[in-house]
């Protein structure tokens, strides 16, 4: 009876200090995080470690352009779509004869397009932050420190810029409408060698009017 | 190539002009100076070519807002953002902005030990408010931007054969209907002969 008491003690003291131990190692890891800032470096390599995953997600998209979210909703997103009646027939496209001469052609012509896409995109998002801007300020100018009279100045001189961005936007317009021009001549002199004659006078004119009015400044 | 070359001097020009306008979210405060971070090559160890750009920065916030903005993306680039501490202490919050500090358009918490991250496209620039509620505030900050991506534009091309009016055009369109108008004629025509045989 008693040596069976002693063994049950013996237990609970084995027991009790395992328990004592655990809570001893708790307390000094508990110890080493209170008051101390961290690692910086641990931090640093966290942010790393966290893009390299978005990279390898990335990579598995590197095509997917539109599964990317745009930073702000309503965003200008630019469009690539031609009318069927501007659209262009071809008899390089799928002729493997043509070859190298259609492709860089239409590389080129796709580059144009990329890059009319995004000057449009530019004009369009500059619009909206100066509207923007100007809204803003019109709102808090009344509230605000700066008052009525120095508001009107600023607003001013928000608006001659915008003016001044407008003449740019006119003349890299008439820039990229000359690029895009000798880009679809590009394409018609594959075209004659393989078969449609005359192809920029035919058809290329139009797809070249179709863009001249889709990127010309309205506004 | 001579067309692209020209034509990366003629968008890159205008995107100067277009960075001066539009740098930063528009304030009217004087007391807001937004900070600019600036990008460079991010090459990783023993990598051949650099894989985008990035700004890394380790900071330390002793006042209650700060204001950052980084500037040069383009809207065909993927861009991330990522706001995380070591602190097991640290309570921040952020937002993200573009137009002015007021419109919001991403916002998120760190809070100890944590990360916040997001990733989007944009054209330009945007702005980053710090929000430190418990101070001193130590983060890392990291903003890192890829090269532009692949886009998959459509055709502006159809196959010459039924657009080509070279005389042919119609015939080629209607040939089905002007067999079959072909052969009921004959066939007519075959009937009214047997037919005028019979009466004689």
């Amino acid at each position: 009876m008693k040596n069976s008491i002693e063994k049950i003690m013996k237990k609970c003291i084995l027991i009790l200090s395992a328990l004592l131990l655990t809570v001893v190692i708790n307390a000094q890891d508990d110890d080493l995080s209170i008051g101390g800032d961290g690692d910086p470096a641990e931090a640093v390599n966290d942010a790393y470690e966290n893009l390299q995953g978005y990279m390898d997600w990335l990579e598995e998209r590197r095509d997917e352009w539109n599964t990317i979210q745009n930073f702000e909703p309503g965003a200008c997103a630019p469009d690539f779509a031609a009318s069927g009646g501007s659209m262009m027939p071809s008899t390089c496209a799928g002729n493997a004869a043509c070859g190298e001469c259609y492709e860089r052609a239409v590389g080129e012509l796709n580059f144009i397009r990329r890059q009319l896409g995004r000057l449009s995109c530019i004009y369009s998002n500059t619009k909206n932050f100066n509207e923007s801007a100007l809204a803003f300020g019109d709102n808090m100018s009344g509230i605000h420190a700066v008052t009525g009279i120095a508001w009107q100045n600023e607003r001013g001189g928000i608006v001659a810029e915008f003016n001044h961005f407008k003449q740019t936007y006119d003349r890299k317009y008439t820039d990229m409408m000359g690029a895009l021009q000798r880009a679809l001549q590009g394409i018609g002199t594959c075209e004659a060698q393989y078969g449609l004659p005359d192809w920029y006078q035919r058809f290329g004119f139009i797809y070249f009017e179709f863009m001249k009015d889709k990127y010309k400044r309205v506004d | 190539m001579k067309i692209k070359i020209y034509l990366f001097i003629v968008v890159a020009s205008f995107l100067f002009s277009y960075a001066d306008l539009a740098a930063q979210p528009f304030n009217l405060d004087d007391r807001i100076a937004p900070v600019e971070l600036n990008f460079e090559e991010y090459k990783k160890e023993g990598a051949d070519k650099p894989k985008g750009r990035i700004s890394m920065n380790q900071l330390s916030q002793d006042n209650d807002t700060s204001y950052y903005f980084i500037k040069g993306l383009s809207m065909y680039s993927p861009t991330y953002f990522s706001l995380n501490s070591s602190d097991p202490a640290a309570d921040i919050k952020i937002n993200l902005c573009k137009e002015n500090w007021h419109s919001v358009h991403h916002s998120g918490n760190v809070k100890g030990k944590a990360i916040w991250k997001n990733n989007f496209k944009t054209e330009g620039d945007f702005g980053i408010m710090v929000i430190a509620n418990k101070k001193p505030a130590k983060y890392v900050l990291l903003v890192w931007t890829g090269d532009e991506m692949k886009i998959d534009m459509p055709s502006v091309f159809k196959p010459a054969d039924g657009t080509v009016s070279s005389g042919g055009g119609w015939f080629k369109k209607n040939s089905t209907i002007v067999i079959i108008g072909a052969i009921a004629l004959f066939i007519i025509a075959f009937l009214l002969y047997k037919l005028k045989n019979k009466k004689l």
